[in-house]
Order: C-alpha cells, then sequence, then structure tokens
C-alpha cells in the first residue's frame, strides 16, 4: 500500500511512559517512526520526528488519535505535511558547499544569536543544526551552529567580522572547518588521494 | 535521514589553528642556460611563475579554511650544478635574481643559495662563499647557507675559517642596517636529504619537480594546553603536562598537514615534509621562555631549561610522529634569538648568555641561531665559537645551525634594533680566543669514528 511522510512535532511534560504511548499509537494506525530526535528541555519532553502512514489515513485521524492515547500526558501535537509546503530559496549543497562548525561562547546577553544567525544569512550560509546551553549560574552560554557555506565565502574573513562584531562583548567565536575538526580529533590516519597533491 | 551535525568534540576546547610556514621547492636544476642573462631570465620567469601562483594558493586555503599562514618561503634546488662555470659577481646577480622574483610575488623568503662543503670545498663552491657577502649586502629575502660539518665528513675548518671572514664581511657591507647581512648566512652542519627545509637548506635531490613542506605552529596550541591543565590541577604530573603537549602536537600537526596538502592539490605539486620542530611565531607570547615558565622554569637559561626542552621536544616529537606519516625526521627546538622577544629578554635579565645556548643543543635545541654579538668579535673567534658548535653537532648527528650576526660599532649589552622580520636584541658578549692558531691550521677535524 502507498505510504505518506509527515512531519510531526510532539510535547508533554516529561513523565515516563510518553514514548510507549506515541508508539502505541502509530501503530494502531498503520503508521511509523522513519526518522526522529529528541530532546528533554527544562523538564519538558520534545519530540520531533518523520513519520509515515498509509496513503488513505487523514492527517485529522492520525492528530485526533495521538491526542486521545496521549491524554493521560497532555500531549500537544502538531502534523505537517512537507509536500504542502511552497518551495523556498534553494541552499547551497553537494560540491558547491562545505561544512563548518561554528562555535560561540562566552557571558551570556541578548542579540549574539541574533547577530551571528544574521551574518549567516547575508553570506547565503545554511543553518543546519545548533546547539546551545547556558550555565545559570555564571551566566556563560555556548552555541554550536553546523553550517553549509557555499564555495567562495571567504570564512576567514567571516571569522574576522565575528571577532571584530564581538570584540567588546567577551564573546568568543571559531569556525572550523569540518574536515579540520575531524583531522584533530580522529586518532585515525588522514585519508589522502594517490598520486599529484597527495 | 537527518544527521546530527555537531561533535561533541567541539563542545570541548578548540586549540588556536594556524600554520608556522608553507614551503614551495622548486626545481631548477633543469635550467641548462651557460651564460648569465638568458640564466637570470628563465629563472626568474619560472620562480616568479611558480610562487605567484603557490601564493595565490596560499592565500585561497587560508581563505577557505579560515586558518591564517604566518610565512610563505620558497627554495630552488641548490644552485652549486647551476652556477659552476660563474664567477661571484655573476653570482651575484643570479641570488638577485631569486631576491627579485621573491620581493614580486611578496614570499617571506627565498633559499637555495646552499654550498655543501662539508668533506671539502670544490671550485664552484669557493666561487659561491666567496660571493656571500656582496649577495647578503644586495639582496632582502635571499637565505644564504654552507654546510661546513656533517657526522661522516666532520668538521671542514677551511670553510669555517673562511666562513668567520665572510660573516664578518657580511656584517660589515650591512653595517648601515647593523650588520644584518650575516644573520641570512647558515653555517650548517647535517643536513638531512628528506628535510626540514631550514636556514637555506631544502631537500632537493630525489625530489620532484614542485614539493610543498609546512611547519608545525604548535608553540600556541602547546600553551593553551598546558595553561590549561595547569589551571583544572596546580600539581599536574609530568606524565599528565606530556600527553597534554603531545595532543596539542598532534593537533597542530593535522592540521598542517591538511593544509599543506591542500596547497600541493592546488598546484599540482607533490607534497613533501611536516616539519614537527617547534619555534617561536610572530605572535606576542608565543615563545618558548613563556612555556617553560608554565612548566615551572622561570627564567630560560637557567638551571632545569635542558630537562625541561627534553620534555617538550620529546613529547612534540610524540605527538607529530603519531599524527602524520611524512614527518621530517630532524625534529628540533628553534631558539633563533632575534625572532624569539621571551629569548631577548632572558638575555637581558641574564639568565641566557651564548655558553647556554651552545649547551642546549645537547637536548635538541637547534644550535646558536641569530644571534647578536659584538662588533669588533674577530673572525678567528666566530671561526671558533662555529667550529665547537658544529663539533657537537659531529658527535649527536642533529641538524645544526649556526647564524652569528656580529653587529658593528656594538659591544655586548648594547640594545641593536634590526628590521625585516627580525626584532630587536642585546648585544650577547661572545668569549674571545686570543690564541686563533687552530682556526688557521687547514684542513678537517675527522669525524667520531
Amino acid at each position: 500500500m502507498a505510504k505518506k511522510q509527515y512531519v510531526m512535532t510532539v510535547m508533554a511534560a516529561n513523565r515516563v511512559g510518553i514514548l510507549a504511548a506515541m508508539a502505541t499509537a502509530l501503530d494502531e494506525l498503520g503508521g511509523g517512526f522513519v526518522d526522529l530526535s529528541l530532546a528533554i528541555m527544562r523538564d519538558y519532553f520534545t519530540i520531533i520526528m518523520a513519520v509515515e502512514f498509509p496513503a488513505d489515513r487523514h492527517p485529522d485521524v492520525i492528530v485526533d488519535h495521538l491526542r486521545a492515547v496521549g491524554r493521560p500526558f497532555g500531549l500537544e501535537v502538531m502534523l505537517k505535511d512537507p509536500a504542502l509546503e511552497p518551495p523556498g530559496e534553494a541552499t547551497a549543497a553537494g560540491e558547491d558547499a562545505r561544512d563548518y562548525l561554528l562555535r560561540v561562547q562566552g557571558q551570556d546577553r541578548p542579540g549574539v544569536l541574533r547577530r551571528v544567525s544574521l551574518r549567516m544569512a547575508q553570506e547565503g550560509i545554511d543553518i543546519v543544526d545548533l546547539y546551545g546551553a547556558r550555565d545559570d549560574a555564571t551566566g556563560r552560554f555556548e552555541t554550536c551552529l553546523a553550517l553549509r557555506v557555499p564555495v567562495g565565502v571567504a570564512v576567514s574573513r567571516l571569522q574576522a567580522d565575528l571577532d571584530q562584531l564581538f570584540r567588546n562583548d567577551g564573546v568568543e567565536v571559531a569556525v572550523v572547518r569540518n574536515d579540520v575538526l575531524k583531522a584533530i580529533s580522529d586518532p585515525h590516519p588522514l585519508t589522502v588521494s594517490a598520486g599529484r597533491g597527495r | 535521514m537527518t544527521q546530527h551535525r555537531i561533535p561533541s568534540s567541539l563542545l570541548t576546547d578548540v586549540p588556536p589553528l594556524e600554520v608556522r610556514t608553507v614551503t614551495l621547492a622548486i626545481n631548477v636544476g633543469d635550467l641548462a642556460e651557460r651564460t648569465l642573462h638568458p640564466l637570470c631570465d628563465a629563472m626568474y620567469q619560472r620562480v616568479l611563475a611558480r610562487s605567484q601562483a603557490f601564493v595565490a594558493a596560499c592565500g585561497t586555503v587560508a581563505a577557505d579554511y579560515g586558518i591564517p599562514i604566518l610565512q610563505r618561503r620558497v627554495y630552488v634546488t641548490p644552485l652549486e650544478r647551476i652556477a659552476e662555470g660563474f664567477g661571484p659577481e655573476d653570482l651575484v646577480n643570479i641570488a638577485r635574481t631569486l631576491d627579485g622574483a621573491a620581493a614580486n610575488a611578496h614570499l617571506d623568503l627565498i633559499g637555495g643559495y646552499f654550498v655543501r662543503a662539508a668533506q671539502a670545498m670544490s671550485s664552484t663552491s669557493r666561487q659561491m662563499i666567496a660571493a656571500l657577502p656582496a649577495i647578503l649586502a644586495q639582496t632582502d629575502r635571499v637565505q644564504t647557507a654552507v654546510e661546513a660539518a656533517s657526522r661522516p665528513a666532520g668538521v671542514n675548518l677551511d670553510v669555517v675559517e673562511l666562513l668567520g671572514h665572510k660573516v664578518k664581511e657580511a656584517a660589515a657591507a650591512t653595517a648601515d642596517r647593523s650588520g644584518i647581512g650575516a644573520a641570512y648566512l647558515g653555517v650548517l652542519a647535517n643536513v638531512p636529504p628528506d628535510g626540514p627545509p631550514v636556514a637555506g637548506s631544502c631537500p632537493s635531490d630525489g625530489w620532484g619537480e614542485l614539493t610543498v613542506h609546512v611547519s608545525v605552529s604548535a608553540m600556541g596550541p602547546i600553551q593553551q594546553a598546558v595553561k590549561q591543565r595547569l589551571q583544572d590541577d596546580p600539581r599536574a604530573s609530568l606524565a599528565t603536562l606530556s600527553g597534554d603537549i603531545k595532543t596539542a602536537a598532534f593537533q597542530a600537526t593535522r592540521i598542517a598537514e591538511v593544509i599543506g596538502r591542500a596547497i600541493a592539490r592546488q598546484l599540482g605539486a607533490d607534497f613533501g615534509r611536516v616539519d614537527l620542530s617547534l619555534a617561536p611565531t610572530i605572535r606576542s607570547g608565543q615563545t618558548i621562555t613563556e612555556l617553560l615558565q608554565l612548566l615551572g622554569v622561570s627564567k630560560f637559561g637557567s638551571p632545569g631549561t635542558a630537562a625541561a626542552l627534553l620534555l617538550v621536544l620529546s613529547s612534540v616529537k610524540a605527538g607529530g610522529a603519531f599524527a602524520s606519516a611524512d614527518i621530517a625526521s630532524d625534529v628540533s627546538i628553534l631558539l633563533p634569538v632575534l625572532r624569539d622577544s621571551g629569548l631577548v629578554s632572558a638575555t637581558e635579565a641574564g639568565s641566557l648568555a651564548v655558553e647556554h645556548l651552545a649547551r642546549l643543543s645537547a637536548v635538541g635545541a637547534q644550535g646558536l641561531d641569530l644571534i647578536p654579538v659584538p662588533g669588533d668579535t674577530t673572525p678567528a673567534t666566530l671561526s671558533a665559537v662555529m667550529a665547537d658548535q658544529l663539533a657537537s653537532a659531529v658527535v649527536n648527528g642533529r641538524m645544526t645551525v649556526v647564524r652569528l650576526v656580529p653587529v658593528p660599532g656594538k659591544s655586548a649589552g648594547e640594545r641593536v634594533s634590526f628590521g625585516r622580520g627580525l626584532g630587536d636584541g642585546v648585544v650577547l658578549p661572545l668569549p674571545s680566543s686570543d690564541d686563533a692558531a687552530l682556526i688557521h691550521r687547514s684542513g678537517r677535524i675527522p669525524p667520531l669514528g
């Protein structure tokens, strides 16, 4: 039978058994998880996942059934059909972009992430993953962004601009290419192609 | 499939990332012109074209990776064979040709004016040595070198005696610039066939047309690692500190190799060797004296210095060797006094003298490098100091450099200031040898069995 994929988010105060209830509901609908990512944030259970269901299953039925099964947990469910989204601006991919990691750390202050992400947007850089945490006791924060940087963007200049941007804020910024990070943190030998310029 | 792209290793500290030097070795051995002007023309064109492509590649790779390259050098294959049949004046023109190409391409240094004379001098090497003072006076970027001793050959005192005079003449010819010419003449021993490219010598025979070598910039990462460790654990053991130095050296080596290979790929060149030698950089604070302070030797040159250097050197070598299959066989600690503000301060404070530096070669320091000495030092004394250092090299088999700068008109304790990549310094006293009879005896000191 034809399958259809949706993107779904579920939130609830964290308790034992949430995932079990969700998995049961999906099973009953003839659906299943494709891909998922879970985070417990301030004791709040949050999950985002790609799920698939038989193509004739109506989205409202899916959401209603999940809410019903998850009533004891107070699940908040949201379901989206990616096929219905308007096409966005194409982002650089494949040979036209390279992977970098950007780490920002220092004393927390408003607007740091705004200024960083604005600068990324100006360069056409796609942010593909993000992690951030703040130590409430010291007020220090740390954010890591995974970047897809289009070929031709001078990363050294980007780094210099970001240094300049936060010079007086006690915020440190480091941009590292993924293959460099791998080379300095992985004990396995560098993979070196044969021939000229080995 | 969604991927988590942030590895946990980024959540720990990223060391300072940079590359100390990238060196392009260019083969010019096939330039067969036997008349001066066509030869200079051909050499200029080749060196310039390749250097420009090289500097451009360094720029793109550095921008792309966001990793600075602190120095760019070019070495041509040793000129000894090309120089055959040319007189000193012609040789000056050849050296000026190299200097012009280097200036035009914005290189920091060009080498290749290198004479091998550990066994004996050919007529060409005599001519090349005779031309040295004029070359050093008339060029800005040419680093010259003479190998005057080696483990299998012993010490060639004929050359050493001659070089005492040439160093003095080079300083005199550049008296208006504090004798800087002498700083660009390296007297070497045990130049290894596989590099690293150092003080004017570069691997050549048995290498290809175009080769990219890199030098690791490990001082910053090592200092950061040691500092961090001591913050967390002020009583950290030597084993722990050695492990931290190894890790930092590993990371610095990996960065250098990644960058060097990327540049080689762009140029279609071979990738050569990674030079692990620990050296000061142009960045302030990146000096061996600060590292030793962290390790617990407060004054460089005071007791404990040699022991600490051994700890650093052995750890760097182990970390670097694990990081890359292509490390240069000789790993040293470079102590170029005029390029290292920390060493200059140690000489000012009186904890460091020429004798200390000479002794440290036993634990991997690379000889007596860029030391300003009194202007009235006699050629025989200069030769005797060189001979002593070369003699140690014959025994320990390590690559050794002697670059003494007799500063015209200055005596011990006076300040001197150089431009052109060298810093300020204080003229160091040199014990004089009144009786120069040994130096004037011609011949060679045989090797040690």
